[in-house]
């Protein structure tokens, strides 16, 4: 069924447009906004670092989808405005439900650029 | 007794001085993307700053004058033209890069954007530079530098696995991403070999009174305290390299690369990070302006000298004070610091052979060193290493521009 769903998006992914694009800076991104989210969590980095973190993984979403948009990127870009407000409110839970999105997002555009090369 | 303090202290400065923003930026992205396999360049470029720095102190010290003061004597000044343009240009960059890198560091630590800290940063490198004399600055951002140590301590906690680490230590083919590879590669040459190094080191042995006896201490300095120096760097890749390439987090932001010791420190290695970060940076911003301010005021024949009060060598005194508001500027703008930090650190690679040709001629010259003029091994090392990263920079740059690098 994962693998069904993989070959669909490349499939989605492949027929959009001319050109090849690279998807590992935003999976890089995604995976940096999951594992932020856990140091967080445990107090090992200041709120701050997340906001801004946030700041630059929604900049590198944006140019991604200008170049090819995809759901993965947008449900990332939901993802990381979850976490953010999640760390606005101080809320550990939310924070951690969205790391584990970012988390599972990361590992689908990973497996998506790996489909596509 | 004295020979012996100014071993380890120039030892010290060694160490703590090494690890700058160049270092930061391409370690940490080498190991993220590429694990262990560059430890080899970092390795090459090691070899060869230990060549020309100590190349650079024993002129100094025999001669009593320092680099770009000679060469525009002994070959003349249109001869000294070129590199001396090369050289101030590979200077601003690199201070602005290192002004950068500071005033990241007073993001992480605050949470206020960095670009809001480029005034702020260049004043403090300013005032440093105008209220203090040589040995306190060379002492004082060395000692801290130390701090820098923590990449070493970080990675040995992380139990690298050694079959890894000494298959990183040759040179290998890239299993992925092969522009990218050679990029780094050549950034890492770049961001050991910055020309600057050399250069300020030949003054600073003429600010520290060295003459022919301090040639034997100049020789431990450049081995032991290069060696050291470049064990950190390697540090900063074996980290990331075990913290971030697992979970697939390359460093396309120094922020990224802030969370590398989390591990190794739960509760300090944010901090460590930035306290390191900065410190390197401070340090080395110093340095940089010092140098530029040394070049141009010896190029033309001006006073110089850190330890002159500023009304006595006026000219080198508004030499770094442009400099460092100016280059400060291209970080007030919002310039992301970590990519013209790894151009910067590759165009450094591509003009080795403008900045080092010039220096290697006078460090065969007869008459100027006598038996402590270079040996054909040191100029073979010197020629061979300089022409490959050249060739590896003019290859690289063009492809990681067609990579979006």
């Amino acid at each position: 069924m994962r693998s069904l769903r993989i070959v669909t998006l490349a499939l989605v992914f492949l027929s959009c447009g001319p050109g090849k694009v690279d998807l590992t800076p935003a999976a890089s991104w995604a995976s940096t906004l999951s594992y932020m989210s856990k140091l967080w969590i445990e107090n090992r980095v200041p709120t701050s670092l997340l906001h801004h973190s946030v700041d630059s993984a929604r900049k590198e979403i944006e140019k991604t989808r200008k170049q090819r948009d995809h759901p993965q990127l947008a449900a990332f870009d939901a993802a990381a405005t979850a976490l953010d407000q999640a760390v606005t409110d101080g809320d550990k839970g939310a924070a951690a439900r969205a790391g584990q999105r970012c988390d599972a997002i990361a590992k689908a555009l990973e497996d998506l650029q790996r489909s596509v090369e | 007794m004295k020979k012996g303090t100014q071993l380890a202290l120039g030892i010290l400065t060694s160490v703590g001085g090494f690890f700058d923003v160049g270092n930061i930026a391409t370690s940490a992205q080498a190991g993220a993307s590429f694990r262990f396999q560059l430890i080899w360049a970092l390795l090459l470029a090691t070899v060869l700053v230990i060549f020309l720095v100590e190349m650079s102190g024993r002129f100094a010290a025999v001669t009593k004058k320092a680099l770009p003061d000679t060469i525009r004597e002994h070959m003349g000044f249109s001869f000294w033209c070129v590199p001396f343009v090369v050289l101030t240009l590979t200077h601003f960059l690199i201070l602005a890069s290192e002004i950068g890198g500071l005033s990241f560091a007073m993001q992480l630590v605050t949470g206020v954007h960095f670009s809001w800290w480029a005034m702020p940063s260049a004043l403090m490198v300013w005032l440093l530079l105008w209220r203090s004399k040589f040995s306190t600055i060379e002492n004082s951002t060395s000692v801290l530098g130390l701090i820098t140590l923590c990449f070493v301590v970080a990675a040995v906690r992380h139990h690298p696995p050694a079959g890894a680490l000494l298959a990183g230590a040759l040179p290998s083919l890239p299993h992925h991403d092969p522009s990218k590879y050679w990029f780094i590669a050549v950034s890492i040459v770049g961001a050991v070999l910055a020309p600057y190094l050399f250069y300020f080191y030949s003054s600073g042995a003429i600010e520290d009174d060295w003459d022919e006896s301090y040639v034997g201490v100049n020789r431990g300095v450049s081995v032991i305290g290069m060696t050291f120096g470049s064990l950190i760097a390697i540090g900063a890749i074996v980290v990331a390299a075990m913290v971030l390439a697992p979970r697939g987090i390359q460093v396309d932001d120094y922020q990224q690369a802030a969370i590398m010791l989390s591990e190794a420190f739960p509760f300090w290695g944010y901090f460590l990070f930035a306290a390191s970060m900065g410190i390197a940076c401070l340090g080395a911003s110093v340095e940089v302006s010092l140098s530029m301010a040394y070049t141009t005021a010896q190029t033309f024949g001006w006073n110089w000298g850190e330890d002159l009060a500023p009304a006595k060598d006026a000219r080198f005194s508004l030499v770094y004070t442009f400099s460092i508001f100016l280059a400060a500027l291209i970080t007030a703008f919002g310039v992301d610091p970590l990519k013209l930090t790894l151009l910067t650190m590759v165009i450094n690679a591509a003009v080795l052979p403008f900045v080092i040709v010039p220096f290697l001629l006078l460090m065969n010259d007869r008459r100027l060193l006598r038996e402590h003029r270079n040996g054909w091994f040191s100029n073979a090392v010197v020629i061979f290493v300089v022409v490959l990263s050249f060739v590896l920079a003019v290859v690289s740059i063009p492809l990681a521009i067609k990579g979006g690098t």
